[in-house]
């Protein structure tokens, strides 16, 4: 139907272009028309031109031909004339281009046009001349269309104008896209939203979407919110979203936009299908603003819609609603979930901002409370409760009892209703309650309660007789929270009626009375009678903090209480009592209490932290029933002090592990200020007669307890003839000693008879000559030892040890005598020093012990050692490693040994690496690992990372000078990027582009190069450069890893690199 | 390239050191003190002796306690409540299999379910509950837990209000209960140990505090779905108002993630006292907060207070965000910082961590495990490392930023009263009025 062509009126159309000037098609229209549409429109321009305006409408058609056409006319010539905004020519000719005509006017109107609409009608009958001549025509026409809108004057283009001039690219990116079907066609009824609410040319619609009924176009390309402000769109909301021919998948069917274009300003605007669309005066508004606006009077922001930050809707939406809060509310009183709540939103906005302003916040409720009483949805009625519990004063009670009335609302009303201070609101839910039931008598006495409405006793007592028990319960709760006197007798009379289903929720109730009232009455009649045992118990335990020290009994008995409730509340209830004697009560009884009882109480007291109770509670450490002594235990770690020292390490001493193993914990625990004093007296003291197992527990605490001031102690205690007692010491002592004591412990060390204190006391000098700060120094007392400990073959075997662990190249010589000393015990734990050794130095020694050792096991060792050391990092070039590992594999007689070397040549960045491996894959044996390790090799090429944003450091090398790698943030001294080359080159320079990020180049840098990414030497280039392209000659050297440091801040610009090149030679 | 290697090679010197205290730190470090088997037969306990249990609300968060606990056999779990029907059979079928696997014949039945959890709350047979609802649901379960004699273990927030939080903690010790909120940062090392060196003054007087967690929740008007099968959405609401079943709120069982309604004001508070309930309790931990709080609360005006700000009487500030690196929680104090989140732990100066804390300084409460912890206090009735009062006053401090963010405007509090100062509208939102017949007692 849409594309029928309608010969007739074309002809009709010729005829009459013939006669006048004017299309006069107007002339059909009926008067009824005529004046509906100067009825709907403005009755005054938007802004007063600035000197006198006209508008070229141009109604041509080379394809559908709208029937609305000449309504449209008609309308946009009313529209100067009412308004005095413009005078509209109306024309179908297309001479009116020619820039000599065009000159007169200040926007061009493309009105319903449809195809070439400069071509001439019946193109294809001309003669090929003909066809030519009107093709450099159309082109020319086109040219001046051009340049008269980028020139700086207007175009406004009405519904089909997206859908004309498709072959001429620059109309679609003026006018801003091009017809793509129309999923809503004249009949439906869509909805439209305003998608820039508080933009100027959407003023007319008062921040409100509508309903209109017109046939709605999809628009396709150049259609770009890149580039056009978009100002109405689909209300996906209030439109049938489900239509055939729907196929933009962003869901975005703009409606109207503006946009510049070059000096000159479009307004487009696809309503305008139907007649009726000229006589709907919020369009009307929206065309003559467009129009102004492309006339050059009316100046409107025209920043394309995708750059707009949320913010500014969000404020734009504030200020509009503000402005028009009748509009606003109406807008909100249609509200149902699943509707877009920007207005809902935007109005609490609105309140929040209101704080200081009481007026304005009673203007706001008074307009949300209308909604109240109108047909306004449910949901919107349940936001401006959620709003009036905030701000809901007396003047909204009213609108808010009515809804008390109805089921469906009552919930609603008491959210706003239930926190209000003012009385007004308390009357209104007592009113509610003489005719409310149901739920929605629960909801109100529920509020009257939370209200502790006092004055509502007494109905809330003749409700706790209601027969329905969901209503009775809430009475009795409410009574509960009200807690006066009256309300504690209405419950007991409650009580006493006996009915079993509110019995539970008297209880709580009365218990709430008691509790504010502090009523021991009532707790001893619920003590005495209740059947419940929580509700004994919560009796017992408020009886007795209200009785205080006279309370201690009551506790002890609800202790022993058969209801495990009761006695768990009489625990809870000794931590708790507070008045003068309850300790010396309680300590008193713990010993006549059965185990349960005392366990119970042990752990109170240690809650308490009652001084008082601490002998008492020590003494219970000799209890018979362990779990009393653990009991004692943890109550101990929160009070003990340093009488628990001896009975707690006897019991860690004694026999049974998983009580010594709680006491030694209890024993490091133990919070007194006096306990290292007591573990350190007692080791100074005659503890010699004691079992040694007692001193190495204590001994043992000591670190645990971190105590630094037992050192002097334990340097005695190091010499305890029990060697239990020694080695414990020196455990200790590696917690605790500082390298004062080092040349102490080395001799001790080195005197050490037994085996397990020596051990002990070399990992005591390790970690203590780790903690000397000198580095260099951390040697020197074993070295200064070492020297004099000639014939002590153990004492010189743990001192090999530790400077093997110590690993300090300056103490490799004196250890080297050793690999060759006659004593097999001493080789031996040489060659194993020098296998740990952490530097690349004793490579030449390991091989030596490798090939030429004394056993084949330490020729194992060694050669495993020197395969292991070939792979730390070190400045060998990759040609000298792999000679390196080809001597070792010939040393190598086991599988496992070729396997290690296998390993450490896959990462040797030397070509070398590969003939080796290649050689080696011919043993069937190694053949797998060989063929892995080729793979890895093989695959090995660049590969860049960088100290920030390292997942985009390949865009630096990916050959698209358009992407980058960043910091992502400011220049500063140490970001890094590195290339990894994969073999050792020989790096000459390197080349850095930032063209894209002209401000983005490195402020200052420094390139190193090196086969190991951890020692990087000194750099082979620096500088500091003033522009986007270096290109940056190296001092020649070889590596595997190049690394660009940043030496230099800039902190407004970030480094970045658009791409990079490293000129380089295997 | 690795970090650690980097370390021993360039810097041996501190990477040593480090290793060594390390070492020294795991020595400190000891399990609880009470072995579980001094209550029982050693490492079984009778099944009279054991503690029974009830669950509530079997989504995602329940599924780490059925596992915990399972694995416990000091307890023993006779009840599951939900009101997704499928989801509770499923966790019946878990539990019962689990205890046939025990038994000597291979099968087992003992495992009841329920729809409502009054039910739970009715049995005497059953002495404790674990309580893993949505946050609007929290205070209700509890408190019919409490005044039913029952020990709970509740998930935090504790609350979806402050008013709500402090009934709880009336409830609790009312009827002298066992109470622990789920905020396990507690049990675990790093956020104790950074505690401690606050306490200790390691860092001087701490007088700011960062605290990075998410922002507040947000009004909910999502569309109405169709209510799935097996769910009682009307209850799920509970005292929530009502609104139409969405799937994003409460989604089906064919979803895994963290259910969204975390994200609206109804139901929780959002990012503000999800994690808020984490790292805001570990910040008041710090401080030395527990049972009280901040006096003001400012939310960020664009000038004078970019963040979200809380004053402390004594002066510490604590913002809302601004913890730099990877610390969720950062101590700042004259000498210092103590930065800390899950699997971190740094101080600046860096060794200021490594140096042992020793046994007459002020040691914090070591846990063996937020669970087994409440198993320890359900047993020698002691508080647990997470007390009602705890999670209620760190849930509070996630409450009145919410509360300060949502009037926009400066508030004073006054910790003792629980009440703001001179701020009708504020106090309003205390609580919120509850959709009947729910109301909080």
């Amino acid at each position: 139907m849409r594309r029928v062509q309608i010969e007739t009126v074309v002809i009709l159309l010729v005829v009459l272009t013939a006669l006048s000037m004017f299309p006069s098609h107007a002339q059909q229209l009926s008067e009824r028309k005529v004046e509906r549409v100067r009825a709907a429109l403005p009755d005054a321009a938007i802004v007063q031109p600035q000197s006198p305006r006209k508008l070229l409408v141009y109604t041509a058609c080379r394809g559908y031909v709208h029937a609305s056409i000449p309504v449209g006319a008609k309308m946009l010539e009313l529209m100067g004339e009412k308004t005095g905004a413009f005078e509209a020519v109306v024309t179908d000719d297309p001479a009116m281009f020619e820039p000599d005509n065009l000159a007169q006017f200040d926007a061009v109107c493309m009105n319903n046009t449809t195809g070439p609409v400069f071509m001439p009608e019946g193109y294809e009958k001309l003669s090929q001349e003909e066809q030519a001549a009107a093709r450099e025509r159309d082109a020319a026409l086109k040219a001046s269309l051009l340049a008269f809108v980028k020139g700086g004057k207007g175009l406004v283009g009405i519904h089909a104008a997206t859908d004309c001039l498709y072959e001429w690219p620059d109309y679609g990116e003026m006018i801003g896209g091009y017809f793509d079907g129309h999923p809503w066609s004249s009949g439906d009824t869509v909805g439209v939203r305003l998608d820039d609410p508080a933009h100027p040319l959407n003023a007319g619609f008062k921040g409100r979407k509508f309903r209109i009924r017109d046939e709605i176009y999809q628009i396709r390309d150049p259609y770009s919110r890149d580039r056009l402000r978009v100002l109405l769109t689909i209300d996906p909301q209030n439109s049938d979203m489900t239509k055939n021919g729907m196929k933009r998948e962003d869901g975005d069917y703009a409606i109207s936009w503006v946009q510049s274009y070059g000096s000159g300003r479009v307004f487009y605007c696809s309503l305008g299908h139907n007649e009726s669309v000229y006589w709907n005066p919020g369009v009307l508004s929206h065309y003559l603003a467009g129009i102004q606006f492309a006339l050059g009077d009316l100046p409107v922001d025209t920043t394309p819609s995708a750059q707009l930050p949320a913010e500014y809707f969000k404020q734009s939406r504030r200020e509009l609603a503000g402005a028009l809060l009748e509009e606003t509310v109406a807008e909100i009183a249609t509200f149902e979930f699943g509707q877009s709540p920007e207005w809902l939103e935007t109005m609490s906005m609105l309140v929040v901002e209101s704080q200081d302003d009481p007026a304005r916040r009673s203007e706001l409720a008074a307009q949300l409370t209308t909604i109240l009483d109108s047909k306004a949805t449910l949901a919107a009625k349940q936001y401006v409760c959620r709003e009036l519990w905030r701000i809901a004063s007396k003047a909204e009670v009213p609108a808010l009892a009515a809804l008390l009335e109805d089921d469906e609302t009552a919930d609603m009303a008491r959210y706003a209703l239930e926190r209000m201070e003012d009385p007004a609101a308390g009357d209104a839910l007592r009113k509610a309650l003489k005719s409310a039931e149901g739920a929605t008598l629960v909801g109100i006495v529920n509020s009257l309660g939370e209200r502790k409405d006092a004055r509502a006793t007494k109905t809330l007592a003749r409700l706790t007789r209601d027969s329905d028990a969901a209503v009775a319960g809430a009475a009795v709760r409410a009574l509960g929270k009200i807690g006066t006197k009256k309300a504690a007798a209405a419950l007991k009379k409650a009580k006493s009626a006996g009915r079993v289903e509110l019995s539970a929720a008297i209880d709580a109730a009365l218990l709430s009375c008691a509790d504010a009232l502090s009523s021991e009455s009532i707790y001893e009649g619920m003590l005495a009678t209740s059947e419940s045992p929580q509700t004994r118990a919560a009796a017992l335990k408020g009886l007795a903090l209200l009785r205080g020290a006279q309370g201690v009994d009551l506790v002890l008995t609800g202790l022993a209480d058969a209801e495990p409730i009761v006695r768990n509340a009489a625990a809870d209830t000794l931590r708790t009592m507070d008045a003068p004697g309850i300790a010396a009560a309680l300590t008193a009884a713990l010993p006549g209490l059965d185990p349960n009882a005392q366990a119970l109480l042990l752990s109170a007291l240690a809650d308490r932290g009652d001084a008082a109770a601490l002998p008492a509670v020590t003494r219970m450490l000799t209890a018979d029933d362990p779990q009393i002594q653990l009991a004692a235990m943890s109550a101990l770690v929160k009070i003990g002090d340093g009488a628990a020292v001896i009975p707690l390490a006897l019991m860690a001493a004694g026999g049974d592990k998983e009580m010594a193993k709680s006491a030694r914990n209890t024993l490091n625990r133990l919070p007194g200020d006096d306990v290292n004093t007591a573990i350190i007296g007692a080791l100074d003291g005659a503890l010699d007669s004691a079992p040694p197992e007692l001193r190495v527990t204590l001994v043992r605490c000591l670190a645990g307890r971190f105590a630094f001031d037992s050192v002097p102690t334990l340097l005695k205690t190091v010499t305890d003839p029990d060697a239990n007692v020694r080695a414990q010491s020196f455990k200790t002592l590696r917690v605790l000693a500082t390298p004062k004591e080092l040349p102490v412990l080395v001799d001790l060390m080195v005197a050490e008879t037994d085996e397990r204190a020596q051990s002990e006391a070399e990992s005591a000098v390790v970690t203590i000559a780790k903690k000397v700060e000198d580095a260099s120094q951390r040697s020197a007392c074993a070295l200064a030892a070492f020297a004099n400990t000639r014939d002590n073959i153990p004492g010189r075997c743990a001192l090999v040890r530790v400077l093997g662990e110590l690993g300090d190249d300056s103490t490799l010589d004196p250890l080297r005598a050793d690999l060759k000393s006659d004593n097999a015990q001493l080789r031996e734990a040489a060659i194993r020093a020098l296998s740990e050794w952490p530097s690349a130095a004793p490579l030449p020694d390991l091989y030596e012990v490798a090939k030429n050792g004394p056993t084949p096991a330490l020729r194992a060792i060694a050669l495993r050692a020197y395969f292991r050391l070939l792979t730390q990092p070190s400045d060998r070039p990759g040609s000298e490693t792999v000679k390196m590992y080809e001597r070792g594999l010939g040393l190598a007689k086991t599988a496992d040994a070729k396997r290690m070397a296998i390993a450490g040549l896959a990462n040797v960045p030397d070509k070398g690496a590969l003939r080796l491996l290649r050689r080696l894959q011919k043993d069937p044996e190694l053949k797998a690992e060989a063929d892995q390790a080729i793979e890895r090799v093989q695959n090995r090429g660049h590969a860049v990372s960088a100290s920030h944003n390292s997942q985009a450091a390949s865009r630096a090398i990916d050959g698209d000078p358009a992407t980058r790698w960043d910091t992502g943030t400011a220049q500063s001294p140490g970001q890094w990027f590195m290339v990894d080359l994969g073999w050792e080159s020989e790096v000459r320079g390197v080349f850095l582009d930032t063209t894209g990020s002209a401000g983005d180049y490195p402020r200052g840098y420094a390139i190193y190069v090196s086969n190991s990414t951890e020692d990087w030497g000194e750099p082979v280039a620096q500088g500091e450069p003033d522009g986007p392209v270096n290109k940056i000659a190296c001092a020649r050297k070889r590596g595997r890893y190049v690394r660009i440091v940043q030496t230099e801040a800039k902190t407004s610009l970030w480094w970045s690199i658009h791409e990079m090149r490293i000129d380089s030679n295997l | 390239m690795p970090e650690k290697q980097k370390e021993s090679r360039n810097e041996g010197a501190p990477m040593r050191r480090r290793q060594f205290l390390k070492g020294v730190a795991a020595a400190a470090a000891f399990p609880y003190i009470i072995p579980s088997s001094a209550f029982g037969a050693a490492g079984h306990t009778a099944p009279s002796n054991r503690i029974t249990l009830g669950f509530v609300g079997m989504g995602k968060r329940m599924g780490s306690h059925v596992a915990t606990l399972l694995g416990r056999s000091q307890c023993q779990v006779l009840a599951l409540c939900d009101v997704e029907s499928v989801r509770l059979g499923l966790a019946k079928k878990r539990v019962e299999d689990h205890y046939a696997r025990q038994s000597a014949s291979g099968s087992y039945k003992g495992c009841d379910t329920y729809g409502d959890f009054r039910e739970i709350a009715a049995r005497s047979d059953i002495d404790a509950v674990i309580i893993s609802t949505p946050d609007h649901w929290h205070a209700l379960t509890s408190i019919a837990m409490l005044q039913s004699g029952k020990d709970v273990y509740c998930e935090k927030p504790l609350s979806l209000t402050i008013g709500e939080g402090k009934a709880m903690v009336e409830a609790t010790r009312r009827y002298g209960r066992v109470f622990q909120t789920g905020s396990q940062q507690r049990s675990s090392r790093n956020f104790r140990v950074a505690c401690e060196l606050v306490r200790n003054g390691r860092i001087g007087d701490v007088h700011t505090v960062h605290v990075n967690v998410g922002g507040p929740s947000v009004e909910c008007y999502l569309p109405a779905e169709p209510v799935p099968a097996g769910l009682d959405w009307n209850f799920w609401l509970g005292p929530a108002p009502w609104r139409p079943y969405n799937s994003d709120i409460a989604p089906g069982l064919d979803f895994n993630g963290w259910p969204n309604f975390r994200s609206y004001r109804d139901y929780s508070g959002g990012g503000m006292t999800d994690f808020g309930a984490h790292h805001f309790d570990i910040a008041q931990w710090g401080l030395g907060m527990d049972e009280t709080g901040p006096v003001e609360i400012i939310p960020p005006d664009g000038k004078d207070y970019k963040r979200l700000t809380y004053k402390y009487a004594n002066g510490v500030v604590m913002t809302h965000g601004g913890a730099s690196g990877r610390a969720a929680i950062e101590f700042v104090g004259p000498k210092g910082r103590v930065l800390v989140n899950r699997g971190y732990l740094g101080t600046d100066p860096a060794h200021l961590q490594y140096e042992p804390i020793g046994p007459t300084e002020v040691r914090l409460y070591e846990s063996p495990g937020q669970q087994d912890d409440w198993l320890n206090a359900i047993r020698t009735r002691s508080k647990p490392i997470c007390d009602v009062a705890i999670g209620y006053r760190s849930a509070s401090v996630c409450h009145l930023g919410n509360i300060a963010y949502w009037i926009n405007r400066p508030l004073k509090w006054d910790p003792d009263n629980v009440r703001f100062i001179d701020d009708d509208e504020a106090n309003r939102m205390l609580t919120r009025p509850m959709r009947s017949p729910w109301t909080l007692t």
